[in-house]
């Protein structure tokens, strides 16, 4: 292919392509190599400015960032990441220059604010910033504090991300969402603060939903969530007592260190990931089935978890799949001594008709219950094609863990299976 | 079985790929569509050398999609422990000498792998300074030393 690699051969996208790729100073200082370079820099469709990391003896932050918005040359500025701290970057700046740049018909704009110890310091994202008709993605940063008193417009913003941002109320919230009529991913995490009471999220539009949210202070109520087109919710923690959704199309959803969220907002979904507090969970009222589940995944990380199991199966009639998920570390002396496993009191619809595979990953040689579980799902399960239980690697010296993984590998393989052609497989990951 | 695609190399060398790999490629995912495969596709302009990372690459990628998909849903302790290790994988995969890197863009370019594409738009001049991007690409100064001085003046934050 190329004899010697002579740059000058690759066409212009590629170059700017490249050049989009490394450091802006670096970007600048092709500016020396040649006549042809000299102003190519000015076109580099992505900016990504840090003022931590800025040093120069010759001109400031601010001035450096100005410098380059007004020598932009062209027409269209694909992304502007901008990470600051109030240290070298004024507020009336940064306002500025984010206009500036939507002015360049900006698509992507990202907003770290730095934070510095013992400064207590905040950046307002205000109404005159929702005015981006180009942008398709904002993510906004830490103590970026959104103040919008009037629906803003963005109107062809796809995708937002409000990581660590601050709201001064509910109505900032409502606000900054309703200008955007085409949303289809939006990510929140959010820690203590005292000023929201309901975090609203009304967008038809909205396809994609995560929420991180470990805020537990009084104030905050809790989530309010109308999103009829949504597809995928994600919930990693919620520290708030009240959460209500209405996603009617719901197709997916991953639920973890939540309780009171497993309910019948979520009985359209086809997969469902529960990485749950076992023993707070409020289950639904009765009626409430699972019609759509095809695939279920458990977390086998704290006791309680075959209760939620057993209800889970005799809830989720056309269950495909089932996928246990163990401990991560299993600590050699720990035990949940005492536990009983209710069993379903008959054997539930899934296992006599649909369920085809049963996955234990990280499954743990030494819990009787454990084995007790397992037994019970392979004697029932009519229909199952593959049985597959893995564990980490046994270090050497680990002789009676060794001992014990076959001595219960012979009693599973020994179970009087309800399927005869279902296939078991034991594996190291 | 799983369908074979046959890529030929600019030196008429036959490489034999699982479809799904060749799919990684939206240049052959479009002639596989449109059934223009048969016979083979000869790629005038990837020789061996870089043929073969290529195709390392897509089959990595396809199995790590793979696993993926396997394990959707599972959120580790350590998060994406499988992403950092992709991860890992590719930063070994581009410590290569500049020509093979320079071939392996523009292959990416040509086939249109936008992940393979990105590694190594990233890796060309990463951690390179002005002489030696210059003398990496060939570029030949074309300025008096009175206009580079100039030029280095108007930008002098970006030479400190």
């Amino acid at each position: 292919m190329a004899e010697e690699m002579n740059i000058g051969q690759l066409d212009e996208n590629l170059i700017l392509k490249i050049l989009s790729l490394v450091p802006i100073k670096t970007v600048v200082s092709t500016s020396v190599l040649s006549k042809e370079w000299q102003s190519r820099w000015k076109s580099v469709p992505k900016l990504k400015f840090n003022s931590e990391d800025y040093q120069s003896e010759h001109q400031t932050f601010s001035e450096t960032v100005y410098k380059y918005l007004l020598s932009y040359e062209a027409e269209v500025l694909d992304s502007f990441h901008l990470s600051f701290g109030s240290d070298k970057a004024d507020a009336v700046d940064v306002v500025h220059w984010i206009k500036t740049a939507f002015a360049l018909h900006l698509r992507t704009l990202v907003l770290e604010f730095l934070i510095y110890p013992y400064e207590v310091d905040e950046f307002i994202f205000t109404s005159s910033l929702c005015t981006c008709d180009t942008l398709v993605t904002l993510k906004l940063g830490s103590l970026i504090l959104v103040d919008i008193p009037a629906p803003g417009s963005m109107k062809s913003l796809k995708t937002l991300h409000l990581i660590h941002a601050f709201y001064t109320n509910d109505d900032s919230i409502c606000n900054l969402l309703s200008g955007c009529p085409r949303l289809e991913e939006l990510v929140v995490e959010r820690s203590c603060e005292y000023s929201v009471k309901f975090f609203t999220i009304k967008v038809p539009s909205l396809q994609i939903l995560k929420i991180y949210d470990d805020n537990d202070e009084d104030e905050f109520v809790g989530y309010v969530i109308d999103t009829p087109s949504l597809k995928y919710l994600e919930i990693g923690y919620l520290g708030c007592p009240q959460f209500s959704l209405n996603a009617p199309g719901l197709v997916a959803a991953y639920i973890g260190s939540v309780s009171n969220v497993i309910s019948e907002s979520l009985v359209s979904v086809r997969r469902l990931v529960l990485n749950v507090s076992t023993s707070m969970t409020i289950y639904p009222p009765t009626g409430c089935i699972f019609y759509q589940l095809v695939y279920l995944q458990i977390y086998t990380h704290e006791p309680g978890w075959y209760d939620l199991l057993t209800w889970m199966l005799e809830h989720s009639p056309k269950l495909q799949v089932l996928k246990l998920v163990g401990k991560y570390w299993i600590n050699p002396d720990y035990h949940v001594l005492g536990w009983e496993w209710n069993k379903p009191k008959s054997v539930p619809e899934c296992l006599l008709s649909h369920l085809e595979t049963f996955v234990w990953r990280r499954y743990d040689w030494k819990g009787e219950k454990e084995e007790e579980v397992a037994t019970y799902l392979l004697k029932n399960a009519r229909g199952l094609k593959n049985a597959t239980f893995s564990t980490g690697p046994i270090e050497p010296g680990q002789l009676d863990k060794l001992k014990q993984r076959c001595r219960t590998r012979k009693k599973l393989d020994g179970v009087l299976k309800a399927s005869n052609t279902c296939h078991l497989v034991f594996k190291f990951e | 079985m799983s369908k074979k695609i046959i890529f030929e190399s600019s030196e008429g060398e036959s490489f034999e790929v699982d479809e799904a790999v060749a799919l990684e490629c939206q240049t052959i995912k479009n002639m596989i569509e449109d059934d223009c495969t048969d016979g083979g596709i000869p790629l005038a302009n990837v020789n061996s050398a870089t043929l073969t990372k290529v195709i390392d690459y897509c089959k990595k990628h396809v199995e790590a999609a793979a696993a993926a998909e396997a394990n959707a849903g599972d959120k580790d302790i350590y998060g994406a422990n499988k992403d950092i290790e992709l991860k890992t994988w590719d930063e070994e995969f581009v410590k290569v000498d500049q020509p093979l890197l320079f071939d392996l863009m523009l292959a990416a370019n040509f086939l249109i792998i936008p992940g393979l594409l990105d590694l190594t738009c990233k890796t060309m001049m990463r951690g390179k300074t002005v002489l030696q991007i210059r003398e990496i690409f060939h570029i030949k100064k074309d300025y008096t030393d009175a206009e580079e001085a100039e030029v280095r003046k108007e930008n002098a934050w970006a030479f400190e």
